[in-house]
């Protein structure tokens, strides 16, 4: 004789499923908002600590370069046959492009292009040394000063190349920069990826006090009430994250203000270079170089813009809003016991019914 | 139990779909990295012959020019992230490269050593008395024994182009006495800035003492101070003059680029009547706005004195070398070399490549069919600071810029060219010096 099926209650199938939902709810929202949450936090911090950094150390660079090439202009041109040279300011900042580079080669975010990019930037910077050497030598004899000025030329062609190269590659920096605050992660969208599991599990949780207050006359499940304010706390955490992508915004248009400044200042630097540079082939060169000097008293016109003021406050709110997108205040790891804490609770609160119901048959 | 299989699987979708970003489309065969000296408007030709390489093989080349391709070279192979294949202007850089055994062999290219019409662009070096290898590919050839003329101007002046050289020397003075500018000249080119006025050296005394001494010169053994490279710098400066213009034009020629100076032939007010520059300066012509067909023609380096040089010719090469031995950089090594890849080189170009593996198309300029047609013929002698090592060729340039604004210095001059030629250690020399021209096949 085959044994009777044995018969479940229909409340207690009722509350196995609304339990089985609501834990399946609290896994889905945790893995929403942890994937979230952690995407963003990822995307702010290789912002705050590469892609901005490199920004900025590649306008270092540049600026250090300028500066440098302006001093070896001025320092030769003007020096003295014997005890003359390009100048410890040349030194110093040549010295400051090469730890700029550094910072740039450490912080690269553009990957083996930009590696590839850096590696050009140092050979040519070798190259450009050379030809500041060459002038040197060369305006140590009186009788060469000529080609001292020439060498002077030549140097300032290849630092423009150099210049080009590195704007080429801070550009690489910022598009990285650029998919980081418009990545997916920090799409105004993409909160529902991690909203709609936390609102499908707050409205289980209410429907599960509605059933226990109409099917056992509870006025509250207190378990169940407190599996609902974790919820709402991992609402707010994850909602951290709109704030780092809101951050990260403003990383960008702050980094766009920087680049407007830096060129200003990198226009008034080289003009000065290219002002007495003019004077210098102009004194050496009078008949025949008529175009050169033309050229050199173009790039020597200061820019319509009034003058470019350093700019270290907006670089350290800069960096100061990259770092706050990255801070994620270690939200990743209190959203997982929010979640343990929901399932643990939802056991608790539907257990004692579950126990009652053990053995009754409808 | 069905529950929680419904579980893990909608967890599994949820993670998937969050966690996974599309992949992207068809992945490329392989990648390819290439160096080359090439930028702007010639980075644009030769991307034509790298897109019909991709299209015909999948691979993706990655192309990066820069003017100090030797430097940017040098300084990859020193951090051990050397680009797959090279195309470098100096033929020395690659001595050094075997020397160094950082360039890999090509003779295991088949489709690049059984290609007959290739052969000619093949280049074997060896690294001491050790076998030789085919290690580079001549893949653009540039004709450098020519003078440039606006017909038109020099009929203004009343002077036809010189078949000898007494006649050029007549011509420039006759230029001189009507206060004309007869040369365009310009030195500036960094980081090799001096390198036109070592052309000119070279092929004077190519014209002057003959294969044989240009060869031995170019290996190294024949001394600066010899009375036949004395002989050449002097025609040189003899040739340009004494004159306060020659003075004023040799000092401005410090400050000039090649182009900038070359641009002077076609400027009716100061302009200059002759340019001694490589065939690659016609691009740069056709460049300009006021440059109209006939504007300019050329005419070959006349021999000087009593030598038969007529039919030699300099010219110089861009050698594509392999660093990274890789499949996709072999393949790429036997396209560059290809007949496919020369088409399209001359397509792109407008019909302005040269190449020694001869005429890939019908050239309906009469000025490009000439230039093709001369390097058909003869004898072709590479470029000889090509062949120096770097030091010799640096020193070199530098010689000629000294020398423009200093001429009376050239003793010392080429006493410290020959203490720096004999600082350098013998296997660091070549030893390619001229070879026949292949012969037309139209």
């Amino acid at each position: 004789m085959a044994a009777s099926p044995r018969r479940v209650s229909t409340t207690r199938r009722t509350l196995l499923r609304l339990r089985s939902a609501l834990l399946v709810a609290t896994a889905l929202a945790l893995a929403g908002c942890l994937t979230v949450f952690l995407g963003v936090a990822r995307t702010a911090d290789a912002a705050a600590t590469r892609s901005v950094p490199a920004i900025l150390a590649v306008h270092d660079a540049q600026h250090a370069l300028r500066s440098a090439h302006a001093a070896a202009v001025r320092n030769l041109a003007d020096g003295a046959t014997v005890l003359g040279g390009p100048g410890v300011e040349y030194q110093r900042q040549i010295a400051g492009a090469g730890q700029y580079l550094t910072l740039v080669a450490e912080n690269n975010a553009a990957g083996d292009d930009g590696t590839r990019d850096i590696q050009t930037v140092e050979a040519l910077l070798v190259t450009y040394t050379g030809l500041i050497g060459q002038a040197d030598a060369r305006y140590r004899d009186a009788s060469l000063r000529a080609l001292g000025a020439a060498a002077l030329r030549d140097a300032t062609s290849l630092l423009d190349d150099i210049l080009v190269l590195l704007d080429a590659l801070r550009q690489k920096q910022l598009d990285v920069l650029k998919e980081q605050v418009d990545a997916g992660w920090t799409k105004p969208v993409t909160p529902i990826a991690w909203l709609l599991p936390l609102v499908a599990l707050g409205t289980l949780l209410v429907l599960a006090q509605v059933y226990l207050l109409r099917r056992f006359r509870r006025v509250v499940n207190v378990p169940l009430l407190l599996a609902t304010l974790a919820m709402v706390a991992m609402v707010v955490l994850t909602s951290l994250s709109l704030q780092a992508a809101t951050h990260l915004d403003r990383v960008g248009q702050h980094v766009e203000s920087v680049q407007q400044i830096r060129q200003q200042q990198l226009h008034q630097v080289r003009a000065e270079a290219a002002a007495r540079l003019a004077v210098e082939v102009g004194d050496e060169c009078p008949r025949g170089c008529e175009t050169l000097i033309a050229a050199l008293d173009g790039e020597a016109r200061p820019a319509a813009e009034s003058t470019p003021q350093r700019s270290p406050n907006l670089e350290a709110d800069t960096m100061a809003h990259a770092d706050r997108a990255a801070d994620s205040r270690l939200v990743e790891f209190v959203l997982p016991v929010l979640a343990l804490g929901i399932a643990v609770l939802v056991l608790a609160g539907l257990q004692p019914r579950l126990a009652e119901y053990g053995h009754r048959t409808p | 139990m069905t529950h929680r299989r419904i579980a893990l699987a909608m967890l599994t979708l949820m993670l998937a779909g969050t966690g996974l970003i599309g992949c992207s489309a068809a992945e490329p065969a392989g990648q390819v990295t290439v160096l080359g000296s090439w930028t702007g408007e010639e980075e644009v030709i030769f991307r034509a012959v790298l897109d019909g390489f991709e299209a015909e093989t999948g691979i993706r080349a990655d192309y990066q020019g820069h003017r100090d391709v030797s430097q940017v070279l040098q300084a990859g192979i020193e951090r051990q992230r050397p680009p797959d294949v090279a195309i470098v202007p100096r033929l020395n850089d690659l001595q050094r490269y075997v020397n160094q055994d950082a360039l890999r062999p090509l003779d295991g290219i088949a489709q690049l050593t059984d290609d007959a019409g290739a052969a000619a662009q093949l280049i074997r070096l060896g690294s001491g008395a050790g076998p030789k290898h085919v290690y580079a590919v001549a893949i653009a050839t540039h004709l450098k024994s020519v003078f440039w003329y606006p017909p038109g101007r020099l009929a203004d002046v009343g002077e036809p182009p010189p078949k000898t050289w007494p006649e050029l020397l007549a011509l420039t003075r006759g230029i001189e006495a009507r206060n004309g500018v007869p040369w365009c000249l310009g030195m500036s080119s960094p980081p090799v800035s001096g390198w036109p006025g070592t052309d000119w050296i070279e092929d004077i005394l190519l014209h002057q003492s003959g294969q044989r001494t240009y060869e031995q010169w170019t290996r190294g053994e024949l001394d600066w101070t010899s009375k036949q490279v004395r002989d050449a710098w002097h025609t040189w400066g003899e040739l340009l003059g004494t004159s306060a213009t020659s003075r004023a034009t040799a000092r401005a020629a410090l400050f000039s680029t090649w182009t900038e100076a070359g641009s002077g032939l076609f400027r009716q007010e100061s302009g200059c009547y002759l340019d001694h520059q490589g065939s690659f300066t016609v691009r740069h012509y056709l460049s300009l706005p006021e440059v109209t067909p006939g504007a300019f023609d050329f005419f070959a380096t006349p021999p000087i004195g009593q030598a038969d040089t007529a039919s030699l010719q300099e010219v110089s090469d861009d050698v594509a070398a392999m660093f990274r031995d890789t499949a996709p950089a072999r393949t790429l090594m036997a396209y560059l070399a290809s007949e496919e890849a020369q088409r399209i080189w001359h397509e792109s170009s407008g019909g302005l490549y040269f190449n020694r593996r001869g005429p890939v198309g019908t050239d309906a300029d009469p000025i490009i069919a000439k230039m093709t047609a001369r390097l058909g013929t003869g004898t072709l002698c590479r470029d000889g600071s090509d062949l120096m090592p770097a030091a010799m060729a640096a020193a070199f340039e530098r010689a000629v810029l000294v020398y423009l604004e200093q001429p009376d210095r050239i003793d010392a001059l080429l006493t410290e060219l020959d203490a720096v030629s004999r600082a350098v250690p013998r296997d660091e020399w070549m030893d390619l010096g001229c070879d026949p021209a292949a012969p037309s096949t139209e």
